[in-house]
């Protein structure tokens, strides 16, 4: 990604944080700071101060990835509606990449099982699912730990999705892979985003 | 809005958001991607990845055959590419637009999946993270805008820790590199020291049953005991190893074993009939049920080998190295003589 992208998306992200609660160094999804701890369907970002070391950062940057993948249901179920919601949880390629999903999900098109083209909108049940098997972090723009890279695997068997003229749509035969999670801290906004998924071309 | 006219013979399959979701081209053919200006560019029918780990027996990957850097339609232009050089992957209610660039070489080389050009990371690394073996090297992805045939700006640096070396590279990671440094080490087997010595009459060991046997390492040396260190540089990676003998295990050839953790004591006569202080044996069975009518003793040396990398990363190799002499174990007889 580029670092002018990288720019842009900050940018971007700054201005959807001006809607997120600042929380402390645990991971805080927004919305329920201060609350009793309930499920947080709401949820909408992970924030905070900078992390006091790497053990912290990781714990955030699992939690952004946990959210994330909760948002795409959340969006998934919704028919791909508001795909904009990713913003607050997500900034660069792997922001474009998921409203392109939901985009998809919309829109279409989509291949069916039987390798059509169907346009118009799917409707999907269930998510992703990661499983992390280590993380790391690396200074970003000047913050100790502001990057983590979290590897592991991602599950796509839980996740199905039903084109628009009602067969299932193709499904990856190989569901599980080994991917890796990029999640950066923007320091201006207090955020945590996932900004990257690489994948590894290895199933897990 | 973009206008699609012309449409994509092959079905297009994209890995989306971890699972496949079949982005199906909604146009289609030709190969061909035009804009509502009428700026049409040629299509590929996958968005850019790199090759899977299939590494030979150097443990690399071919890198990708060719190199796509993604920006905007508008920001391609604007770098300087022109819409011959710039390909489209079209999934339909989205384009990708990318820029085909030099792949690098076999010390750095351009990441379609990471969108940056890899490298192993020079210089003394961080700690390895959990899950990571001592072969796993540690990385660096500079991003940056390429410009057409011009060098890199600066960019951002990321770095990551991988299993395998990444597609195109041609570099060793400092524990492949130390296994290739140790391989090449001449270690051998001990030169056994034991009593009974070869009687120079038989040509061979004898000793009798229930008669101590003394055993030792006989004039240690680097190779035979340790320590014995190298260092060399392969694959970019500066190794120190060294290695040296923590045990021997002494196979008897009648099923019994002793394990000595030194190199034992040398049998002098005027030891007499005793036991060796540091590692010995006893016989309870002749030899004589063995082909030739001889035990065949086998010293197996442990080593381990350490080693230790410029990089920072260091490891252990154990490994074994043997020898064997033939003894032969008869009974002792009673004479009585006299009137």
């Amino acid at each position: 990604m580029s670092t002018k992208r990288l720019a842009i998306a900050g940018i971007i992200a700054a201005a959807l944080t001006l809607t997120a609660c600042t929380g402390t160094g645990t991971p805080n999804p927004t919305g329920s700071a201060g609350e009793t701890p309930t499920p947080t369907p709401s949820a909408t970002a992970i924030t905070g101060e900078a992390p006091a070391d790497e053990n912290e950062a990781i714990d955030q940057a699992e939690a952004t990835i946990d959210l994330l993948l909760a948002t795409q249901a959340e969006i998934g179920a919704a028919g791909g509606a508001n795909p904009e919601r990713y913003e607050a949880v997500a900034t660069g390629k792997a922001l474009r990449e998921f409203q392109d999903d939901a985009t998809r999900i919309a829109e279409g098109p989509i291949l069916n099982e039987d390798g059509e083209s169907i346009e118009g909108q799917s409707t999907v049940e269930g998510s992703l699912i990661f499983e992390p098997a280590t993380g790391y972090g690396q200074e970003y723009e000047g913050i100790a730990n502001g990057l983590v890279i979290v590897p592991g695997c991602l599950d796509g068997s839980q996740r199905k999705i039903t084109t628009a003229d009602g067969k299932p749509a193709m499904q990856n035969p190989n569901p599980r892979n080994e991917v890796e999670f990029h999640v950066i801290y923007n320091a201006e906004t207090k955020t945590w985003l996932v900004n990257d998924r690489i994948s590894l071309g290895t199933t897990c | 809005m973009l206008r699609r006219t012309l449409a994509v013979l092959a079905t297009a399959l994209m890995i989306a958001v971890g699972s496949v979701v079949a982005a199906a081209p909604a146009q289609a053919a030709g190969g061909v991607y035009c804009n509502d200006l009428a700026v049409c560019y040629i299509t590929i029918s996958n968005v850019p990845s790199d090759p899977a780990p299939n590494p030979d027996s150097n443990g690399w990957t071919p890198g990708a055959p060719t190199c796509y850097y993604e920006n905007s339609e508008s920001g391609l232009l604007q770098l300087g590419w022109s819409e011959a050089d710039i390909r489209v992957f079209d999934g339909g209610s989205y384009q990708r637009f990318y820029a085909i660039i030099d792949c690098g070489g076999s010390t750095s080389y351009w990441s379609n999946t990471r969108q940056c050009y890899v490298f192993m990371k020079d210089g003394v690394w961080p700690t390895r993270p959990p899950g990571y073996s001592d072969k796993a090297g540690y990385y660096g992805c500079i991003m940056f805008n390429p410009t057409p045939g011009g060098s890199p700006g600066v960019g951002q640096e990321t770095n990551f820790w991988s299993e395998t070396v990444p597609p195109g590279l041609q570099v060793l990671p400092p524990g492949v590199a130390a296994e290739r440094l140790i391989s090449t080490f001449a270690l051998r087997g001990i030169d056994i020291g034991m009593a009974p010595e070869v009687n120079p009459a038989w040509g061979h060991r004898r000793s009798y049953l229930g008669v101590p046997v003394w055993l030792w390492v006989e004039n240690p040396q680097p190779l035979t005991w340790g320590p014995y260190s190298e260092t060399a540089t392969l694959g970019g990676q500066t190794i120190t190893a060294t290695a040296r003998v923590t045990s021997v295990r002494w196979d008897m050839g009648d099923g019994g074993s002793q394990v000595c953790g030194g190199t034992g004591t040398a049998y002098t006569t005027g030891y007499g009939v005793t036991d060796s202080p540091t590692c010995g044996y006893r016989y309870r069975t002749t030899s004589e049920s063995q082909g030739g009518d001889r035990y065949t003793v086998t010293a197996t040396s442990q080593w381990v080998v350490e080693w230790t990398s410029l990089a920072g990363p260091t490891g252990t190799i154990n490994l074994t190295t043997s020898s064997s002499v033939p003894l032969e174990i008869n009974e002792l007889q009673t004479v009585n003589v006299g009137g």
